[in-house]
């Protein structure tokens, strides 16, 4: 607290005089009514004069009517604006910070408008925000190329489906809950019947487009808790968590007869093996259990394609 | 004589998103590569013409960082007749903040139009927001949006045309 008037007077010009800070008295309709004597030097402007509106002198006053109601009436404590940029274009950069007070004396309603020079400690903080941010978009960019990186690793470009490597890494999982906590687990393995002749009869661009359908055809057949891959070639991989053998047939079904309705408006035609494998307590492994489905597959193969074979039904 | 009003409009975004880039090229026609984080306000102006008359808009490009926010942007917004949000189309986090913005400019009273930008539409291959996701985002908040960059300079013009329009509806 100051002791007497003098010295806060004293402490007003020393500030006054440093060239940080200068202030002006404002009417109510924000048109000055005194300035401090460094006003006019500080905001480097000439000819300001009493009775004019601050609203001329600094645009961040335009459309501040209400606010400065508002600091009048008590509403709000003050209007404090912070770290302006005053710089004209050709200066060098300089920013302000504007305070907007109520001010009461000989009961005449006045608002105390405090300008601060902030300048110095302005350019310190934009320099360490710019760093901060440029910190952060870096590591945005760094997660993004990561995501794509990841998606190319574990996604199959022409289909979209996950890759093999995906499915080395998450079937093994799905086994151990499915034997730990005793749930059915079926998985099925297909491929299209001479994919070879078709790419070399129609060009590998259709034989392409034959994978696409029917990988869309998978996808659009099975639940969203199955789990469909393309596991090379013209084999696609789908395991059924929770279904035994006699429902997952059923979705083996849609699939095909999906994939016939698709193909009736596409340049050829061709079908599909199945070969479809459950998980039982005899089967030990991922490993296992894809090779069950694997060589239904061949059966299906061997017993003339365009079929659905299931491991332990043969005839 | 021509009557001239003026009316004061934020933009509103996360750091980076482009907002002053999008002034720039509204304001001084041009456009720089350079990115240079904004602290405070700063305020820029231009005169739109209207059927009514000329519209001097002041435009307020508020510093997007974190360190700005809470009351001290509150006193920023105070005054304004219209805002545009602005999220980067390449940073799917940027929508997010939407939300945000528009609870920070009701929470002072403020009853303004708004409008949704998502800029740098130019960066095609980068994109993570999709014209659907922000048409979403903006029918959130009954207001509409554009796609801009402030790079080509598409769609800049037409959004601040587009706020000015509204703000004269509303009167």
């Amino acid at each position: 607290m100051f002791e007497n008037t003098a010295l806060a007077l004293g402490v007003l010009q020393t500030l006054l005089e440093h060239g940080k800070i200068t202030y002006a008295l404002l009417k109510d309709d924000l048109s000055v009514y005194e300035f401090a004597p460094n006003f006019q030097t500080f905001l480097n402007a000439v000819n300001i004069q009493v009775g004019q509106s601050a609203t001329e002198i600094f645009d961040a006053l335009i459309c501040s009517e209400q606010t400065v109601q508002d600091v009048l009436s008590g509403k709000i404590p003050e209007y404090r604006l912070e770290y302006i940029n005053f710089s004209s274009s050709n200066v060098p950069p300089r920013y302000i910070s504007l305070y907007i007070w109520n001010y009461r004396s000989n009961a005449q309603r006045r608002l105390l408008l405090v300008v601060e020079d902030v300048t110095s400690s302005a350019l310190i903080e934009q320099r360490a925000i710019q760093a901060h941010n440029e910190l952060r978009l870096l590591r945005i960019q760094l997660d993004q190329v990561n995501a794509r990186l990841q998606r190319q690793a574990l996604y199959d470009t022409l289909t979209e489906l996950p890759n093999r490597r995906y499915l080395d890494d998450a079937l093994p999982r799905y086994v151990e809950f499915s034997k730990r906590y005793q749930t059915p687990l079926s998985l099925m393995m297909m491929d299209i019947d001479d994919f070879k002749d078709l790419n070399d009869a129609f060009g590998h661009d259709v034989g392409d487009e034959g994978l696409r359908i029917l990988a869309r055809v998978i996808l659009e057949s099975v639940r969203e808790t199955d789990f469909a891959t393309r596991y090379g070639g013209d084999e696609f991989c789908v395991f059924f968590p929770m279904l035994n053998v006699a429902l997952s047939r059923i979705l083996v079904d849609k699939i095909k007869k999906a994939l016939d309705k698709e193909l009736e408006s596409f340049l050829l035609r061709f079908t599909i093996s199945v070969g479809v494998a459950a998980l039982t307590p005899d089967v030990a492994s991922a490993a296992e259990l894809i090779k069950l489905a694997d060589d239904a597959l061949y059966r299906a193969k061997r017993e003339g394609k365009n079929r659905i074979c299931i491991s332990g039904a043969e005839k | 004589m021509t009557t001239v009003i003026q009316k004061k409009i934020c933009l509103l975004g996360e750091f980076a998103v482009g907002k002053t880039s999008l002034v720039r090229r509204f304001v001084e026609g041009n456009f720089s590569d350079r990115y240079i984080s904004t602290i405070g306000v700063k305020i820029s102006r231009r005169v739109v013409e209207r059927a009514s008359g000329n519209m001097n808009l002041l435009v307020w490009d508020l510093a997007g960082s974190d360190e700005f926010n809470g009351q001290i942007q509150a006193n920023y917004l105070r005054g304004s007749s219209g805002a545009i949000i602005v999220c980067d189309l390449t940073r799917r986090e940027t929508l997010s903040g939407f939300q945000r913005y528009v609870e920070r400019i009701r929470a002072i009273g403020l009853e303004i139009p708004l409008i949704f930008i998502g800029n740098k539409m130019d960066l095609l291959e980068e994109r993570t927001i999709s014209a659907e996701d922000l048409q979403s985002a903006a029918e959130t908040f009954h207001s509409p949006y554009l796609l801009s960059s402030a790079k080509t300079g598409e769609n800049v013009e037409a959004a601040f045309l587009r706020l000015a329009e509204l703000i004269e509806v509303k009167g």
